[in-house]
């Protein structure tokens, strides 16, 4: 497949091991990066700033996440320079059905989309067919 | 009014006015009457004088006859009949003008000289004898007197007098010496010209010897004597009457007009009087209806100025104290004498102390004075125990005695300050009660939801590994167990996400709106095999809750697409959408397997459903209904089975009825 690697973030590891599953099904990307914190996941990014072309093609998000939540990882993410951002395509996928979660990940340019989980191959078709 | 009140006649205007009239009639009739006396009286009086005029002029004529026949008696007494009797005769009537004739008589009665001779052819004629003269001829022998007969008719023609002196020789009779005096001559003498003029009317008569009267001449206009004011005048030594009669009628009109007038200013008398009586009686009850009015008005004032449970106070211009009522002095803690005559400031029950309160209260005297009030005010004010009181002040102009005052009402307001305040807090309390009820609701959603999108997502995985046919079927029914309690969940989420947040008014965009929510039903089984046809007629811009409506939309595209007849050849789902200035019409039809008639009227109720084959909660319709509720519109459903179902939602549009209210509490 074209893309380079997707990035899961999320601190369910059953989550983790399920989309992973999927992913490693749909066989669309050569590497699938797990990291079960934000604040991991943040530090892995900020390493990656001088080498744009290992940064990950597709990040899947979680939201409600101990120590730092995926809003609070969306804030600092925008801060790295924006070339690197255009590169990446965020998808918030929650199993919060919150309005309020939803509008809020509205507000972010680099979320693509917010999806529910769980991610099925179904969804993830509609997803990058759109994409 | 006193008297007016002691006196009974005073009392009763009519009483008076009859009163009044009686007593000018009475002075009224009686001055009429001296009046009527005063006019015969008068008349009397010119009577009496005529007659007495008249009788003086008789008198003289008959001293006149008296002279001639007692000097012609005399010479012939004493010196015979003269041979010259015409001489003397003569001689005779020119110094007594009114005697007409002269005649000496014999003692037999017969006459045998007359002077002159014209006009009087008597001579020879026996008086004795004479029916007419007879009488006073034997009259004046038996009075051995001068004596005056007539009037009687003259033998020589015409009417006259005769007076007669008897001529005794030696004491027996020898004859008369007459002297005629014929009518038109006696009256010239008495200066009657005729016998009527314009004041009196005469009339002439001859009293016989049995005393009735003989007239002679009566006026034309034949007075009765009866009737018309007369005089007679009688002669002692004849046997005439002269009656003089006034002419004038007793002028009985003048005095009939004066009585009438006298009547009538006594009826226009007891009017008055009665009138003008009553005009202070009719003030009194007037001032007596007013002075109980005011006195009501004052009892009304008063009893609502000091029972009223509002605070009130009245100051003069110089901001000194003049009434206050009960309530202000409970609320000052003081009492009424210590506040009466003073300024608030003199009487020391308020703290003004501080400049800000110095400032706000002379901001609002300022106000007072430019706009002659002010309404419901809030203030602060410290009592000097530190007690603070917010109190609503409404001052209001007052003029008494022609100089200004003000009318202070005072509520206070600390109670309902003190409630609004705890209302304040209660809300926000609520409100926080209700936003951690929500964040609860999704908090707990999710924890919920977690572990069950990991089982789907395992059964998934499963799925996609595993072909052995019983163990996929089993894994389909755990897939749709866990998806329906899923669906369950997000329901329950919707539902209360209806109940509690605010509506939030915003443009709709239809198209929008429903693509997305087509777009998020891509996981229903069939979705892709049903063709859904859009039309969007956007004439008005229509306002109303986006997120409510989507959710409408997804329930009730979800279910059109759950509830597909796949047996018919074009399964199609039909939206038509037409905005109006009001409301918004939607159409949602499809041709799929259609409501049985029996259900149609419950698939609103919560929990209801239709089909057990189909998945579903039994909430969808319900939050459907809920939230069109919520929105003030309407949801109306037709179906058919095996037909189709087709529902029609009219929505207002938000922008008419910008205020409007939802009918379920926010709050709840």
């Amino acid at each position: 497949m074209n893309l380079k690697q997707i990035l899961l973030i999320d601190d369910s590891d059953i989550d983790n091991f399920i989309n992973k599953s999927v992913l490693t099904k749909f066989n669309i990307a050569e590497s699938i990066r797990i990291e079960t914190s934000a604040l991991k996941a943040l530090k892995y990014l900020h390493n990656l700033i001088n080498e744009p072309e290992n940064f990950p093609d597709i990040i899947f998000l979680d939201i409600r996440m101990p120590e730092m939540d995926g809003f609070e990882f969306l804030e600092a993410y925008i801060n790295l320079p924006e070339s690197i951002q255009q590169k990446c395509d965020i998808f918030i996928l929650s199993s919060s059905i919150d309005p309020k979660d939803i509008e809020k990940a509205k507000q972010y340019k680099a979320v693509k989309k917010h999806l529910t989980k769980p991610l099925t191959q179904d969804l993830l078709e509609s997803i990058l067919v759109s994409a | 009014m006193n008297l007016l009140k002691k006196n009974s006649v005073f009392k009763s205007p009519i009483l008076f006015g009859l009163t009044v009239f009686l007593l000018t009639v009475l002075l009224t009739q009686y001055l009429t009457y001296q009046h009527y006396l005063l006019i015969k009286n008068k008349e009397s009086q010119e009577v009496i004088t005529q007659a007495n005029f008249i009788e003086k002029e008789i008198q003289k004529i008959i001293n006149q006859s008296i002279t001639t026949t007692q000097t012609l008696a005399f010479l012939v007494e004493e010196y015979g009949i003269p041979n010259d009797f015409n001489a003397i005769a003569e001689l005779l009537l020119k110094t007594n003008e009114h005697l007409s004739a002269l005649e000496l008589v014999d003692s037999t009665g017969v006459i045998t000289h007359v002077y002159p001779l014209k006009k009087n052819h008597v001579l020879g004629f026996n008086i004795l004898t004479d029916s007419i003269g007879k009488d006073g001829a034997i009259t004046t022998i038996n009075r051995k007197d001068y004596f005056l007969s007539g009037p009687i008719h003259l033998r020589q023609g015409g009417d006259g007098f005769v007076s007669r002196v008897p001529i005794f020789k030696k004491n027996s009779f020898s004859g008369f010496s007459a002297a005629v005096i014929k009518l038109p001559d006696f009256l010239r003498a008495i200066h009657i010209d005729s016998l009527a003029d314009k004041r009196f009317s005469y009339a002439l008569a001859k009293i016989n010897p049995d005393a009735s009267e003989e007239h002679f001449l009566a006026p034309k206009n034949k007075i009765a004597l009866k009737n018309a004011y007369h005089i007679p005048i009688s002669i002692p030594k004849g046997e005439l009457k002269l009656y003089v009669i006034s002419k004038k009628k007793t002028p009985y009109t003048s005095v009939i007009i004066f009585s009438i007038i006298g009547f009538i200013l006594a009826l226009l008398d007891g009017f008055f009087s009665w009138y003008l009586l009553r005009q202070p009686s009719l003030l009194d009850k007037m001032v007596e209806e007013k002075t109980s009015l005011l006195f009501e008005a004052e009892e009304k004032f008063y009893k609502s100025f000091h029972s009223n449970l509002m605070g009130m106070l009245i100051v003069d211009e110089h901001l000194k104290i003049v009434e206050v009522n009960n309530t202000i002095t409970i609320a000052l803690q003081t009492d009424r004498a210590s506040l009466l005559g003073k300024t608030i400031d003199e009487t020391g029950v308020l703290n003004f102390t501080t400049n800000d309160r110095i400032k706000r209260r002379d901001a609002l005297w300022f106000k007072v004075k430019e706009s002659g009030k002010v309404n419901n005010e809030e203030i602060v004010y410290t009592l000097q125990n530190g007690k603070k009181i917010t109190a609503l002040l409404s001052i209001e102009t007052l003029v008494i005695n022609n100089t200004n005052h003000y009318l202070i009402s005072a509520i206070d307001n600390t109670k309902r300050k003190e409630a609004e305040q705890q209302l304040e807090a209660q809300n926000i309390e609520l409100k926080k009660t209700n936003e951690e009820l929500d964040r609860f609701v999704y908090s707990a959603s999710h924890e919920l939801r977690a572990p069950l999108s990991s089982i789907l997502g395992l059964i998934h995985i499963v799925l996609s590994e595993e072909k052995k046919a019983e163990l996929v079927f089993k894994l389909k029914m755990m897939e749709q167990s866990v998806t329906r309690l899923d669906g369950f969940i997000k329901d329950i989420v919707i539902y209360s996400q209806n109940k509690h947040l605010e509506l939030e008014t915003k443009k709709i965009n239809f198209r929008t709106v429903i693509t997305d929510s087509i777009d998020s039903l891509w996981y229903l089984e069939n979705r892709s095999k049903i063709d859904i046809q859009l039309h969007i007629s956007e004439e008005n811009i229509f306002f109303s809750d986006t997120k409510r409506i989507a959710v409408v939309f997804d329930n009730l595209i979800a279910n059109a697409i759950k509830y597909h007849d796949l047996e018919k050849p074009d399964p199609i789902i039909t939206i038509n959408i037409h905005t109006l200035a009001d409301n918004a019409h939607i159409e949602i039809s499809d041709n799929g397997l259609g409501i049985p008639k029996k259900h149609v009227d419950k698939i609103f109720n919560m929990f209801y459903r239709v089909s057990s084959k189909i998945m579903g909660t039994g909430i969808g319709l319900f939050v459907v209904k809920e939230i069109i509720t919520k929105l003030n519109g309407t949801i109306r459903v037709t179906s058919e089975e095996n037909k189709g179902t087709t529902f029609l939602i009219v929505l207002p549009n938000q922008t008419k009825n910008s205020s409007h209210e939802p009918k379920a509490n926010t709050v709840n």
